[in-house]
């Protein structure tokens, strides 16, 4: 299954969020891997603390694949390069964590035939391969949504499962902008439709994840002033009416991931340690991180709502 | 105790949620199909509030409120919840259509035989009553609604296709149910001289005026009302005869079902072949106020701007208007009948069709002259008067006072109110209907008094009341099992009283619902102005910002020291108070007075300064 992450503003939390998910799904036993597919700026790395490709890769980067510079792109077993202290030691059963970084200097490029092709034998390669593929997409609407669309839309890859995770916080200017991304006139749903994908297929595809959302009920705002705790509760109350009606409400919702100094500050896996052990993550966190997981592959969250 | 509507709303929920939904799966149980009215009564403790309460709504999963989805996380996630209502109101929908494809309105096991011994007959049991009617077009119209927003976005295949078969069945029943009221509703003429005329009299003249002067005060009343009947009525009734003689006394008003030779209603719309009626001509004080009920929702706010009825709807809909407004003049007329003590104060009040007293009548009468008010914005004395009637029937229903040894007033709530069903007996054995649910109705009708009144004293009298009586009631919900929190365990309030078999009361529980709804609309509204505070209100603040000025022509502070802080809090807070002057001059008064000691601090501490140099 191809899972392709995206989002219309930086900052969403897109790359630790869906590195996080790779992460949990691997350790729930599956084989995962982590395409950075952020031409701009190729820094998904740093999530997995791989030293070597924290901006990308010097060269063979998936960038260079994919303009026909070199054969196969460089992969990394982060199980076995990471530096992070805890991932180093590969729980038992747990499936293989593979990332493919981009190049340092990579950037935008236009999608070419020969780009198109060596995308789709990737992407049917790697899906033969590996349980879950998660490809990050850069911010916006980028060529990389367009490569995504283009690719899926292929009859060679029709019998691939694709999904997709847009990801957005939760303000106001975000949802909007997470709307327009998919629904807007030239958004992700246009945007395949006008490539031949089937409409109601597309959109029973695609999924919102939330990001750093501060719940007004969980105990890190428990001590806030009344006053305060009243206006956030109209003001979550107010962004689930407009999220409802911009069709992005709670029925095309995968799942919402707290508002955590963790994830905000140090774009970090969040590990089991990380809560049980050293406490400096939150529990609902690492809860949030595993129920998005086990939807992500489950079927019951998918299709049409 | 305080009624909080949306917390004890959400118990009830939550304890529907754990009787109904065993394994997450609708569950009827026993008792489900057995009767149209208990099925409705059932499915309207979900979906009345779900339609009334926009908090409550159940057609939009992506804004249900996160109490809402925890109260009924027995039944499913938000998503689920919709899903299944709609397959739930397919079953009823099915369950309850007769043989030859026309909805069924049958009161089924809500009826029983006046001797024990007689066993009803399938036909009787099959019979419609008023009520179903009446929660019908409730039901129909929560259902269309529910269906117009949960569907406006792409679902399930399924669940589409259910959702058509559903709308499809659910406008049937509806016009059907409309049908059936305007057959059910009656004109009863009498001659003064007949019993039914002399009961009438002396209820009308409390033995106080000659029954030859009452028939005559009676004439001169409802004169204007009279011509109206005759000559604007004519949908599914026959006016009797006797209209046209002016001797002749008349009630009006919804008998128990649809009424024996009632001429069908010629309808454009499909609803089957029409039964005809049993029941003789004789309104019921008890069916009329289940049928002013039920038809209000036809002209709600709700269901115009939805457009929930279509054309032949809407005619249909405009003569049960009709109907309802002549009624409850009538009976408004009737409780207020005379120059000195209202009838209505005469309690108990002695029904002339079938000649029973009890304060239940006098209850329903109240009920209408109720609806009254709220149609004519009532002036606040008839509003008072009426807050005295209600005061005294909770006091002589026994729930604001305690029950005497084998007190007669327990039977009101146990076994309930017994009417003899007039013309059933053409069938089989004679049949009878009861009303357990003396205390939620007074409720109801209070909490509606509550949020018309709009002055401080009745309204805080009736606000008392409603707590006491709610206190009654809450304390009648069942302990233990699995109807645990739903009613009616009588036994909790009235220990003595003989035992009963139905432990499960769903014709109380959807009455309780009904007045957790009212008591929103009680909260909803702003508060009751007091020209007293307002008035205080009024001169603090002019007091506060003259010494504000005054407080201001001091050397200015730093912006951020803790005077300036202080000064521009009190700033802020003038100019709240001022804002909300007129809705909320006691929160003015509030705001003001915690400035002037604000202020005053500065002031003395400068006073202090001058003296000590």
């Amino acid at each position: 299954m191809i899972v392709f992450a995206a989002s219309d503003k930086g900052g969403t939390g897109r790359s630790v969020t869906s590195a996080n998910l790779a992460y949990r799904r691997a350790l729930a036993g599956d084989d995962v891997c982590y395409l950075d597919f952020d031409f701009g700026s190729p820094t998904a790395a740093a999530v997995f603390d791989v030293p070597g490709a924290v901006r990308g890769v010097a060269e063979g980067g998936l960038h260079s694949h994919l303009q026909g510079r070199n054969t196969e792109p460089v992969r990394i077993d982060v199980w076995a390069e990471t530096e992070h202290e805890v991932l180093r030691h590969r729980p038992a059963g747990a499936g293989s964590l593979v990332l493919l970084p981009g190049d340092r200097s990579g950037g935008e490029f236009t999608v070419g035939r020969e780009a198109l092709r060596r995308c789709v034998d990737l992407f049917l390669r790697l899906n033969g391969e590996f349980d879950v593929v998660v490809v990050d997409l850069s911010a916006g609407r980028s060529y990389a949504i367009d490569l995504a669309l283009e690719a899926t839309s292929r009859p060679e890859m029709r019998s691939v499962p694709a999904r997709w995770l847009v990801y957005h916080r939760w303000t106001r200017q975000h949802v909007i902008a997470a709307a327009g991304l998919v629904f807007g006139g030239r958004g992700i749903v246009a945007g395949g439709v006008a490539r031949g994908h089937d409409e109601e297929r597309l959109r029973g595809a695609i999924r919102f994840v939330r990001a750093a959302v501060p719940d007004p009920e969980s105990p890190l705002w428990s001590q806030v002033p009344p006053a305060q705790s009243a206006w956030m509760r109209k003001c979550d109350q107010d962004l689930e009416v407009l999220a409802a009606d911009l069709d992005i409400g709670y029925t095309r919702l995968l799942g919402s991931v707290p508002l955590e100094p963790v994830l905000q500050w140090r774009e970090q896996l969040i590990t089991d340690e990380d809560v049980l052990a050293s406490r400096i993550a939150n529990q609902e966190t690492l809860q949030a991180l595993e129920e998005l997981a086990e939807r992500l592959t489950g079927d019951e969250p998918w299709g049409q709502p | 105790m305080q009624i909080k509507p949306r917390q004890q709303l959400l118990d009830i929920w939550r304890a529907i949620a754990r009787h109904s939904f065993a394994d997450g799966a609708w569950d009827w149980g026993e008792a489900g199909g057995r009767s149209s009215v208990a099925d409705a009564e059932r499915l309207l403790c979900l979906l009345y509030p779900a339609t009334e309460i926009p908090a409550f709504r159940l057609d939009d999963p992506d804004t249900t409120d996160r109490d809402v989805q925890d109260a009924l996380s027995r039944a499913g996630s938000r998503l689920e919840v919709p899903a299944k209502l709609v397959t739930v109101l397919t079953e009823f929908m099915r369950t309850h259509t007769a043989e030859d494809k026309r909805p069924s309105f049958a009161g089924g096991h809500y009826y029983f035989a006046r001797d024990t011994a007689d066993e009803l007959s399938q036909e009787q049991r099959d019979l419609g009553v008023v009520d179903s009617f009446s929660l019908s077009i409730t039901l129909s119209l929560a259902t269309l609604g529910f269906l117009k927003i949960y569907m406006s976005k792409p679902r399930k295949a399924e669940t589409q296709a259910l959702a058509d078969e559903l709308k499809v069945a659910t406008e049937k029943r509806l016009t059907a149910s409309m049908v059936s009221l305007l057959r059910s509703f009656t004109v009863n003429a009498f001659d003064a001289e007949s019993p039914q005329g002399r009961t009438l009299c002396r209820l009308l003249g409390q033995g106080q005026v000659s029954d030859r002067i009452v028939a005559q005060q009676f004439q001169r009343r409802f004169k204007s009302l009279r011509a109206t009947i005759r000559d604007s009525i004519s949908l599914g009734v026959d006016v009797a005869e006797g209209l046209s003689d002016e001797n002749q006394l008349f009630e009006c008003g919804w008998a128990w079902g649809l009424v024996k030779d009632a001429p069908p209603v010629r309808t454009s719309e499909e609803i089957g072949p029409q039964p005809d009626g049993v029941a003789k001509q004789v309104p019921y004080l008890y069916f009329t106020v289940v049928a002013l009920d039920g038809i209000q929702d036809l002209f709600s706010d709700r269901t115009l701007t939805l457009g929930l009825l279509n054309t032949e709807q809407q005619r249909l809909a405009e003569a049960l208007r009709l109907r309802w407004e002549i009624t409850q003049q009538y009976w408004s007329g009737i409780a207020r009948f005379g120059d000195g003590t209202w009838p209505l104060e005469d309690i108990p009040w002695r029904t002339t069709g079938q000649r029973l007293e009890s304060e239940y009548f006098s209850l329903s009468v109240a009920a209408i002259l109720v609806h009254d008010l709220v149609r004519r914005r009532a002036t606040d004395d008839d509003l008072t008067r009426t807050v005295g009637v209600m005061e005294r029937l909770a006091e002589r229903g026994r729930i604001t006072s305690r029950p005497v040894v084998d007190d007669r007033a327990v039977e009101l709530h146990n076994p309930g109110v017994v009417l003899p069903l007039q013309g059933s007996d053409a069938l089989g054995p004679p049949m009878q209907w009861r009303m357990p649910d003396f205390s939620a109705q007074l409720l109801k009708r209070t909490i509606q008094l509550c949020a018309l009144s709009r002055s401080i004293s009745s309204h805080d009298r009736l606000l008392r009341l409603a707590e006491r009586i709610f206190d009654h009631i809450w304390a009648r919900r069942v302990r233990g099992g699995d109807t645990a929190g739903l009613w009616d365990n009588v036994h909790a309030v009235y220990p003595d009283s003989p035992p009963r078999d139905w432990p499960l009361s769903w014709s109380v529980t959807e009455r309780v619902t009904e007045c957790m709804v009212a008591a929103r609309q009680l909260y909803t509204q702003p508060p009751i102005r007091s020209s007293q505070l307002t008035v205080v209100a009024r001169d603090l603040l002019s007091e506060a910002t003259h010494l504000l000025g005054n407080e201001q022509l001091e050397p200015t502070s730093t912006a951020e020291g803790s005077r300036g802080m202080a000064l521009k809090g009190v700033e802020v807070k003038l100019q709240r108070a001022r804002q909300v002057l007129d809705e909320q001059p006691g929160t003015s008064c509030a705001l003001t007075l915690d400035v002037l000691g604000q202020l005053d601090a500065l002031a003395l501490a400068r006073r202090t300064a001058s003296r000590g140099v």
